[in-house]
């Protein structure tokens, strides 16, 4: 029997080896590249802003950062405002808050001071000796108010101690906005949750009580929003992924009012509160976040998504398809300049429990 | 026109001459006339045609050194009271009639006058089983008058009027010779075999005629045999793999039955089964074509100048001709290769009269994977069942009968289908709280059903009514279940998602073909055809159940209805011996959406026959296509959908100019160059970025028109002689494409734009048992698009990616491509064994270049001075097809 089970995984797997032992060769394709100015910048309503002017390097040259240095500091950058005034911005390098051991300390780019505000068009051009010149212009969008969140409680595991509590839920949030008539609107849906508190008391037996409340997981479940999904065809939903995109257009909600419904399963919390501290009430929350967003920003989310996750990408990277690239409204096609409106409604878990 | 048969006939004058200048050289003294022939044949490549017992007992006399043919002929038929004359490739003999007019006439009383001419008609089939053959030539060796039969077998002959004698043959076959008498339908059966040189000898292969006596530019007529000759991959020979063999027929990706044909698209070919047209003609990945060899009868391939029957694409038409089956007696056989098993029967049901013929194909993965994943689910260390089947299965029957030699009727039925399921589930008791279900199937095919009535009206005119419905359809579905499970078993939080897509075509459609041979050199064919359209380009459906909420989307499902009309008309003519003229109209209107889009599509070709054996061809056709199908890769996906113009697009049409010139040599060779050039308009493609766009409701905002331009020259050198027959093929192709919303508006060149392409094929039937061939393949690579820069993401997203800087379409052409296949057949009592080796002398070819990272890490110090273990960034190229061997067994019973 032993031999007969083998021969059944080996006969199927003989048959369809030959036409699966792909193999990989490196080589160089012999095309010359020329390097051309590339513009990041991600505007803010009513927030100043960076911009990150780099260069473009060929593909098999090496990792910028390691093998070559792609930023450049010596770039002349300006932005324009609807009032004609031009404000020259300025390489700098500033500390960066809280930076992972692996990523670059310093936050680098050129700073503007002027912040935008909604509704304004802003242009941004950076001039390089070398390089050449990148421009991009965008538009700060309007804001769209969150106009309520209708949180609950399901699946509720919830053990009481003296001094707090453990739980175990899914939060099922449905946030509520309503989209403006006679627009185009983009949208990105984003959130968060605090980070909790941790203190120490110090008792008169010279030992340490520790109070803390945190959030300890949650897995944020965004298939449960069909507008999340409106990108994906049905074939790439089945074999691509859209976990971690939550950008949706008003193509289907166009001047209506409309609860996007957002899911954080297996949320898990801890509080523990010995004291009784009055600083540990409302600490646990959810923000959710309602940012209308610049074409620019959403055109690139949707690119990013198909070349990363589509079947478009994956069937173009491996050459067996016209390749899908990231959108780009920089004019060298390299980078993206996009800007965002923020609303945001938060939501505290605590009362939920009660 | 008498002025313009003065202008030609000087030219006629000297072409002939130039014709009988060819050279032989033969010695034999009073030896049969038979085996002398057979000599002549084989150093001058002309068939020698005449009546049974013409030549018994004749023997010949004569010695030439490379002395021209007519000159040798004219000393060996000196006192036979024999004559010949020179047609083309053929040397007709006949009884010198000189002779007999010398002979005393007796006085009789004034007849009632003769008519000047007669017309003969019927059918031209294969003893064995009754098939048509299409092809033929019917002679009359008293006049030396001769025609040829058409994909239905029907001919027509307009000959003197007296006591006929009719000869018929076909490549492969020993003709047959009918005493008409005064009948005026006559019918011939051909028997297999025509390797001896008995009554009438034709060896030249029908190609050659089609090459050398037709108006048409680069048409193909493929048998059954012919696709079962060629070498092909994992044994499993196929009518697109046979045509990518073809000079102008690129093959796409490699192992692939993709055709684009001069610089075409995939889209731009129509494939008829029986006059039907078929939308998905390709199993998974296209591997094998939906084309079950079993149950063709016969291929015909254009794809420079197109009949005027045929429009409805741009760049090539194949019209696939199924088995009638067997009238006679009761035959099938039964096939069993790596990957799929084929069975089929035919034979009477009412013999002389009826007659079936079925043929199923079916992949059988399936028989292996089923068994072995039960035992691999069934372990008791697994936490997941692992779901996978795919199959395809062709079945194609049909029902023939004859109601009476002038009128017969068949109804035929077409299935395929693909079928690939695939997904997990956790095993019950394994995941104690948590459970996950995911099934995904896809499936893909066309049903066909028709019904044809073909009725000889007169001696002259066939007519052809079909009736069909066909319906080509893929639909994807999705169905994911994930919850808790209890201590009992029982689920909760239960969450299933299901999604569901389509793409629909059902045509309903009514064709009346009518074949009138009225005499003068003429071939007139006109007919009409109606098609109902249902077109359902996209629907898709989505829903989410969970315990305590639900959600459903329907994207727009939108049918559209068109009605297509066509008309056509044309004559293939031969004024002169020299000169064949094909000219014809081709009218359609295509309604949709309250628009109608008409076109006229003018075709004419001519061939002008020069001495020597040299003719050369020219001509020019006008091609229209309302519907496409959006390719986003090289493989055939499910998701390429079908879809009409709709809107503002405008129908998509081509201008195809070609020049041609063949030699014919007395030694068998046939050397041709057709150039062509191909220029088309309102073609579709995707735009640049069209993927940003939402995949449902707005598919067509997601194209954009432009143009294309292929030119090129195929040149072609084939030899049918004997046992050995092959050709070399090259073909030279440029091929682009201009968009104004692709590729910044700027021309690019097409993805098949393979420069250079050489076919070599060679078959040769060493002796009855055995068989073997070779092809080699070598052609430039095919055009990607190679994104060479990347651009830092400014981390606006949820993932931190280099992101791709593309600065051209198909900027980078794939490494030269070749491999060469073998196969020999071995013929047993009861079948025979195909042996075969693709890729035989296993070079890996390049199929695409990815963009990865090399094997092994390296340390590298960032500009912090931080250490840390990477890998290089590099271009691949990705290989993929080794050698591959593949043995199949047919039992013939």
């Amino acid at each position: 029997m032993a031999i007969l089970r083998k021969s059944l995984y080996l006969l199927p797997a003989a048959l369809l080896l030959p036409l699966f032992t792909s193999c990989y060769e490196d080589f160089d394709p012999g095309i010359k590249t020329t390097p051309k100015v590339c513009l990041n910048a991600l505007l803010t309503a009513d927030s100043t802003f960076k911009v990150s002017v780099t260069r473009t390097w060929r593909y098999d040259s090496g990792d910028p950062g390691y093998d070559f240095d792609i930023i450049l500091k010596d770039a002349h950058v300006t932005a324009t405002f609807p009032d004609g005034k031009m404000v020259e911005l300025q390489y700098a390098e500033k500390d960066k808050y809280q930076p992972t051991p692996i990523e670059d300390p310093k936050e680098r780019g050129y700073f503007c001071t002027r912040a935008p505000k909604a509704g304004e068009t802003v242009t941004i051009r950076a001039t390089h000796q070398q390089y050449g010149e990148a421009e991009a212009t965008v538009t700060i969008p309007l804001p769209v108010e969150i106009e309520s969140v209708k949180p609950r409680l399901l699946n509720l595991y919830k053990e009481e101690t003296a001094n707090g509590l453990s739980a175990k839920f899914t939060l099922d949030m449905s946030v509520v906005f309503t989209d403006p008539a006679d627009s185009v609107d983009f949208y990105l849906f984003g959130l968060e949750h605090s980070h909790g508190l941790s203190k120490y008391y110090d008792e008169p037996d010279g030992s340490v009580t520790q109070g803390y409340a945190y959030i300890s997981s949650y897995n944020e479940n965004l298939s449960a929003e069909p507008l999340f999904h409106e990108h994906m065809s049905v074939l790439e939903t089945i074999f691509g992924e859209s976990y971690g995109y939550s950008m949706f257009s008003d193509r289907q909600i166009s001047g209506r009012q409309y609860g996007l419904h957002i899911v954080a399963e297996n949320t898990s919390i801890r509080i523990n509160n010995p004291k009784h501290d009055p600083d540990f009430d409302n600490v646990l929350y959810f923000d959710t976040q309602l940012m209308t967003i610049s074409d620019s920003y959403y055109y690139y989310l949707i690119s990013v998504w198909n070349h990363y996750e589509g079947i478009g990408g994956t069937l173009g990277d491996a050459g067996l398809g016209d390749p899908v690239w990231e959108h780009s409204n920089v004019s060298t096609g390299a980078g993206v300049v996009a800007a965002r409106n923020i609303s945001s409604r938060r939501v505290y878990l605590e009362p939920l429990l009660k | 026109m008498r002025k313009r048969q003065l202008l030609i006939l000087p030219l006629l004058l000297s072409a002939t001459l130039a014709m009988q200048a060819q050279r032989v050289t033969i010695s034999c003294h009073n030896r049969a006339a038979e085996s002398a022939f057979k000599e002549l044949m084989t150093q001058s490549g002309k068939n020698f045609i005449y009546p049974a017992g013409l030549l018994k007992g004749v023997r010949v006399t004569v010695t030439a050194r490379n002395e021209e043919l007519r000159t040798v002929l004219n000393r060996m038929f000196s006192g036979t009271g024999i004559t010949y004359t020179i047609r083309g490739n053929n040397v007709v003999l006949k009884r010198d009639k000189k002779k007999a007019s010398t002979q005393p006439k007796k006085k009789t009383a004034k007849a009632p006058e003769a008519p000047k001419s007669v017309t003969v008609s019927g059918f031209v089939r294969e003893k064995k089983s009754g098939e048509a053959l299409t092809g033929a030539t019917v002679h009359d060796p008293a006049s030396g008058l001769y025609t040829q039969t058409n994909a239905t077998g029907f001919y027509s002959l307009q000959t003197r009027p007296g006591s006929l004698t009719l000869i018929a043959s076909y490549p492969g076959f020993d003709a047959d010779t009918v005493s008409a008498g005064t009948r005026r339908n006559v019918n011939f059966s051909l028997r297999e075999g025509g390797t001896a040189l008995n009554e009438v000898v034709v060896t030249a292969d029908k190609n050659r005629s089609l090459t050398m006596e037709s108006p048409s530019i680069g048409a193909l007529n493929l048998s059954r045999a012919d696709i079962l000759a060629t070498p092909a991959l994992l044994g499993e020979s196929d009518v697109i793999k046979t045509l990518q063999l073809q000079p102008g027929v690129s093959a796409g990706v490699e192992g692939l039955a993709g055709m684009y044909v001069h610089g075409g698209n995939a889209d731009e070919n129509l494939y008829t089964l029986d006059n039907v047209p078929l939308y998905q003609v390709n199993h998974f990945g296209g591997l094998f074509s939906a084309f079950n060899t079993e149950a063709i009868r016969t291929v015909d391939f254009y794809k420079s100048s197109f009949p005027a029957k045929f429009d409805s694409r741009l760049s090539s038409y194949m019209d696939v001709h199924t088995r009638d089956g067997n009238m006679e007696k009761f035959s099938g056989s039964f096939k069993l290769g790596l990957t799929s098993g084929a069975l089929s029967l035919e034979g009477p049901i009412w013999k002389g009269h009826t007659s079936y013929s079925v043929a199923v194909r079916r992949s059988w993965y399936d028989v292996f994977t089923v068994p072995v994943l039960a035992i691999v689910n069934a372990r008791k260390e697994t936490d997941t069942k692992t779901i996978f089947r795919y199959a395809f299965t062709d079945v194609n029957a049909k029902i023939n009968h004859r109601f009476s030699d002038t009128s017969r009727a068949y109804v035929m039925f077409y299935y395929g289908n693909d079928f690939l399921k695939g997904g997990s589930e956790d095993k019950p008791g394994h995941h104690n709280y948590y459970y996950e279900k995911e099934v995904n199937t896809l499936s893909w095919g066309n049903t066909v059903a028709s019904a044809g009535w073909q009725y000889t009206l007169t001696p002259t005119l066939l007519g052809q009514l079909t009736a069909s419905y066909s319906h080509y359809g893929s639909s994807m579905k999705r169905e994911s279940k994930d919850g808790d499970v209890d201590d009992k078993g029982d689920f909760y939080n239960l969450s299933v998602e299901r999604l569901r897509s389509s793409n629909n075509i059902d045509d309903i459609s009514a064709r009346l073909d009518f074949d009138w041979r009225p005499g003068g050199g003429n071939n007139v064919q006109f007919g009409a055809s109606y098609i109902w359209h249902t077109f359902l380009p996209q629907r898709a459906h989505r829903s989410l159940e969970g315990d305590e909420y639900s959600a459903e989307v329907l994207d727009e499902g939108r049918k559209y209805r068109a009605s297509q009309w066509d008309f056509y008309l044309s004559d293939d003519w031969q004024p002169l011996e020299c000169l064949r003229l094909d000219g014809g109209l081709h009218f359609s209107l295509f309604n949709i959406t309250g628009r109608t889009h008409s076109q006229l599509s003018p075709r004419l070709s001519a061939r002008l026959t020069l001495g020597g054996g040299w003719a050369l061809k020219a001509g020019y056709a006008h091609t229209v296509q309302y519907v496409h199908q959006l390719q986003e890769s090289s493989l055939s996906l499910p998701t390429d959908r079908w879809i009409p113009i709709i809107g503002d697009q405008k129908p998509a049409s081509a201008d195809n100019f070609s020049v041609a010139a063949y030699f014919d040599t007395k030694a068998g060779w046939t050397f041709s160059a057709e150039a062509y050039l191909k220029k088309m308009h309102n073609l579709l493609e995707y735009r640049d970025e069209h993927y940003l766009l939402p995949p449902e409701a707005t598919w067509d905002n997601t194209l954009c028109a432009g143009r294309g331009l292929s030119r090129g020259i195929d040149f072609k050198v084939a030899r049918h002689w004997g046992a050995l027959s092959g050709h070399v093929a090259y073909s030279l192709l440029w091929a682009d494409r201009t968009f104004a919303d692709r590729n910044g508006g700027k021309t690019y060149p097409a993805r098949f734009d393979n420069r250079h392409k050489i076919n070599v094929l060679l078959c040769w039937k060493i002796n009855d048992k055995w068989e073997v061939a070779a092809s080699w393949t070598g052609m430039s690579g095919n055009r990607i698009t190679l994104a060479m820069q990347d651009w830092e993401d400014g981390g606006f997203g949820p993932w931190n990616n280099n992101m791709t800087l593309v600065e051209g379409i198909n900027n980078y052409r794939l490494p030269f491509y070749h491999r060469l296949d073998l196969s020999a057949t071995r013929h047993t009592r009861h079948g025979y064994w195909t042996f075969s080796l693709y890729n035989a002398y296993c070079h890996i070819n390049t199929i695409a270049v990815r963009r990865d990272y090399a094997d092994d890490y390296q340390w590298v110090t960032d500009q912090w001075g931080n250490q840390t273990m990477t890998l290089r960034p590099v271009f691949q190229k990705v290989k993929l097809i080794p050698v591959i061997p593949s043995v199949s067994y047919t039992w013939l019973f």
